[in-house]
């Protein structure tokens, strides 16, 4: 490492002040932080502080992610080769080849959207902030295995430049950028984000492969219907629904795969608990309501058990992984209960009334990231009535 | 006696804490005093360089409030004053005398303190330049003359990490803690409030017809803010004084002996050298002549007062008048590899984001990196976790952030100061000066309110 060290030491000074690639030296302190933790003192008092820093607290992140990632290689795989035909028996070829067909994804969009965001860095002369290893791996992870990469290099951008810089950057955004970047593939290009034909990445050549998410079949149920029944009918088990052998976007088909990623974000305290817990929360509510109230003269989605409605679509990835996002999320206690919990409720309305899409969660939390403020503003308006009541006594 | 628990807080887990024993050092050759150690004041010189000064002498006054005066803590010459930018008045040095002159003021005993007028004492506490050991909130400010405080509170506990315990510096010290205590009594009548920590070993307990109130747990839980949002909140337009035992012990020896009081004990504190221990030494002491012989190899951060709230000084600079422990801490020098990626079984954290969490009460050796680069504000809720006060901090540090002096004012900064965000400067993963940016706020409030 000293040789490393050493070797980088000699360029360092053409990117000080003076030197002739000053104006990058955003991408110099980029690399030499992220290779090495830099001695740097504190200016003024306290005179130390926690270890703890954004990149170690992003890193957690995409550490977390990694288990939706691997599952997502290998589901990818095994979707491509039941649309084929071929056998799935065996784990490593289908894992690799999934691999290779998100492997591109990824890279276009760390590739991409790390370029938006070294540029708007070197404009404002700040460091580049490491909330973008997040979101560059998020957004692949939301979107469907055949999607063309020019599309997600439109997406990124979008989600980068307008969900984020333009606010001032990480931790100035209103949306979560990974979110805005795909709410803007979806509406501008739905063909390719939505339908039963996006979800594997080759044309299907075995007769009666339908490639439809078990969301949509639900979503068909006839009037009346029970949508457990037509699950069945498409082969489709709870199973299947929890480990996440089902089509679906690449990150979010397991279940399991996405709680190992929730256990590491609880258990180091980088995700609210309060969040995840209350997005859940809400989505079991509302379904179990509109079991209630599921009839004859009503969609038959509405008879889906609460435990299929959680563990299909994008609803857990989102809890866990989209609602929790600091920034855009609410930032009191109490408001991160109200925020959460609406977006498990809306995640459910919005599968029951856009018929055209099934998926919920995408929306009910963008719509949400919008609320935030609001939720917040009524909390911290209570403690200010508080504290005024303190007076009059 | 009421006692307080404070569930909230948090003690840096640091090595370095003061050793239990206590040294008497030599009388210096050279002492001083800076003007900057006292918040909001406009220093105005008295003397000019090579006059004669008394102990007690009056340097320079406060030409916001003239009665103010600053005086000297030596008998000798003024050898040299520092500017700094703007002809600022960094440093009065003194030369020390072989034998120190005293400027006399009146000798009181008990009985006949209390038989005393609560202004004669005040002025006499002005004229000996005690007067600024008294503070008020909100501001954290010397004590206006005009200010009628609804309450004096005096802090006898300190739970910043490695600072002196008040319990063992003071030792010995009870009665004198009660003679300032009656002092103060006749200055600011019967509301005064005497905060000692759990395990006070009953220093404080010769001081009469006080309320006294006992808090326990971790840090912020010995910090008079803290004290006064549990026993009695500023409200909007009041205001309380605060003191620091210590302060009050100065007060009674004043009053006892009727000389200025030279002598203090200070910890010395810190991973960077290589004793620490309590030290008696003389107020306004050269910082060389206390850390000089313990001094670590390689560069060190020498900081008067604890690693909180202290400020980083050079070794000639000189101990502050509000300080009470001298901490010495290495400067980072280390380039540490990937060092956000490893485990971190050696690297402290107030989360759970290392595995260092996993050894229960491991100490750590610290030193003063920053460890990591300022971003914009991104986690939300760590900060909650850490201030005592019924205030909501990270809203108040935006509000502060865009001078909303109305917002600020309701989200309570009047009931803050600097001093009781200091760990969410700590914990902060965004490395956002959080206590510097509340006391923008406060100086702010204090301009325009």
């Amino acid at each position: 490492m000293k040789f490393l060290q050493k070797q980088l030491e000699k360029h360092e000074h053409h990117f000080k002040k003076g030197g002739k690639l000053e104006k990058f030296y955003p991408i110099w302190e980029a690399q030499e932080t992220i290779l090495f933790s830099l001695p740097k003192g504190t200016s003024k008092g306290p005179h130390v502080r926690d270890s703890l820093d954004t990149k170690r607290l992003m890193i957690m992140v995409v550490v977390a992610l990694v288990p939706a990632l691997l599952f997502g290689a290998y589901n990818t795989g095994l979707q491509d080769a039941l649309a084929l035909g071929k056998p799935t028996d065996q784990i490593v070829p289908l894992f690799g080849a999934g691999m290779m067909t998100i492997l591109p994804i990824i890279i276009v969009s760390y590739a991409v959207g790390g370029f938006w965001e070294v540029l708007f860095a070197v404009v404002r002369k700040h460091e580049i902030n490491e909330g973008f290893l997040v979101t560059g791996l998020l957004f692949p992870l939301i979107l469907p295995p055949s999607i063309p990469l020019w599309q997600v290099a439109v997406g990124i951008s979008f989600g980068v430049v307008i969900g984020k810089e333009v606010f001032g950057g990480t931790g100035m955004n209103i949306l979560n950028p990974a979110l805005t970047a795909r709410a803007f593939l979806y509406f501008s290009y739905p063909v390719q984000i939505s339908g039963d034909k996006v979800w594997t990445s080759v044309l299907p050549t075995v007769d009666g492969f339908s490639g439809a998410t078990p969301l949509a079949k639900a979503a068909q149920t006839h009037l009346g219907g029970n949508a457990v029944e037509s699950l069945t009918q498409a082969g489709y088990t709870l199973k299947d629904l929890v480990v996440g052998t089902i089509p679906g976007s690449i990150g979010e088909t397991s279940v399991i795969a996405i709680l190992i990623g929730a256990a590491l974000l609880l258990i180091t305290g980088v995700g609210s608990w309060r969040i995840i817990l209350s997005v859940l929360v809400g989505a079991f509510i509302t379904s179990v309501g509109l079991n209630q109230v599921a009839g004859d003269s009503l969609p038959g989605i509405l008879s889906l058990p609460w435990q299929h409605q959680l563990s299909m679509g994008g609803l857990m990835f989102a809890a866990v992984f989209m609602a929790t996002d600091p920034v855009s999320a609410a930032r009191t206690q109490i408001g991160k209960y109200i925020y959460g919990f609406l977006i498990g409720v809306l995640t459910i309305l919005i599968r029951l009334w856009n018929p055209a899409y099934p998926e919920g969660a995408m929306l009910a939390i963008l719509f949400m990231n919008v609320f935030a403020p609001l939720i917040d503003h009524y909390v911290v308006q209570a403690n200010i009535k508080r504290r005024l009541r303190r007076v009059e006594v | 006696m009421a006692t307080f628990h404070i569930k909230k807080g948090y003690t840096i887990p640091m090595q370095g804490e003061p050793e239990k024993k206590k040294v008497v050092l030599d009388s210096p050759k050279t002492l001083g005093i800076c003007p900057t150690d006292f918040k909001g004041i406009k220093p105005k010189l008295t003397v000019k360089e090579q006059d004669k000064v008394k102990v007690g002498t009056p340097l320079f006054f406060d030409k916001m409030q003239p009665e103010v005066q600053f005086t000297s803590p030596a008998g000798g010459t003024v050898s040299a004053i520092n500017f700094g930018p703007r002809r600022k008045v960094l440093e009065i040095v003194i030369t020390v005398d072989e034998d120190e002159a005293f400027e006399d003021f009146p000798q009181y005993t008990k009985e006949t303190l209390q038989a005393q007028e609560g202004a004669t004492l005040r002025d006499a506490l002005l004229k000996a330049g005690l007067w600024p050991l008294i503070r008020r909130r909100p501001f954290n400010t010397i004590a206006r003359l005009e200010d009628s405080p609804k309450a004096l509170f005096i802090n006898c506990m300190d739970t910043a990490p490695i600072a002196a315990d008040p319990d063992f510096a003071l030792e010995g010290k009870g009665e004198l803690f009660a003679m300032g205590v009656a002092a103060m009594k006749q200055i600011v009548g019967d509301s005064v409030h005497v905060v000692t920590g759990k395990d006070s070993k009953g220093v404080f307990d010769q001081a009469e017809g006080v309320h006294s109130h006992q808090f326990s747990g971790k840090h912020p839980a010995g910090l008079v803010g803290t004290h006064i949002a549990k026993i009695d909140p500023i409200n909007k337009g009041e205001c309380v004084w605060v003191m620091n035992a210590r302060d009050v012990v100065s007060i009674g020896s004043f009053f006892q002996s009727g000389r200025f009081p030279i002598h203090r004990v200070v910890a010395l504190s810190g991973t960077g050298v290589s004793g620490t221990g309590y030290f008696e030494v003389r107020a306004g002491t050269q910082l060389k002549d206390l850390v000089g012989p313990f001094l670590q190899k390689g560069p060190q951060r020498i900081i008067s007062g604890d690693v909180l709230m202290g400020t980083g000084r050079k070794v000639e600079g000189f101990l502050g008048t509000y300080h009470h422990t001298v901490t010495v801490l290495p400067e980072p020098t280390e380039k540490q590899f990937l060092g956000w990626f490893m485990p971190g079984f050696d690297r402290p954290s107030f989360t759970r984001t290392f595995l260092s969490r996993l050894i229960p009460g491991k100490t750590f050796k610290f030193d003063t990196n920053l460890n990591g680069g300022h971003r914009a504000m991104v986690q939300s809720g760590l900060y909650e976790d850490v201030v005592a006060l019924d205030v909501m901090p990270e809203f108040l540090v935006k509000a502060v952030l865009c001078q909303d002096i109305e917002l600020m004012e309701q989200l309570g900064i009047l009931e803050c100061d600097e001093e009781d965000f200091t760990l969410c400067s700590y914990i902060c993963p965004s490395k956002m000066e959080i206590s510097s940016i509340i006391a923008e706020g406060l100086e702010l409030m204090e301009k325009e309110g």
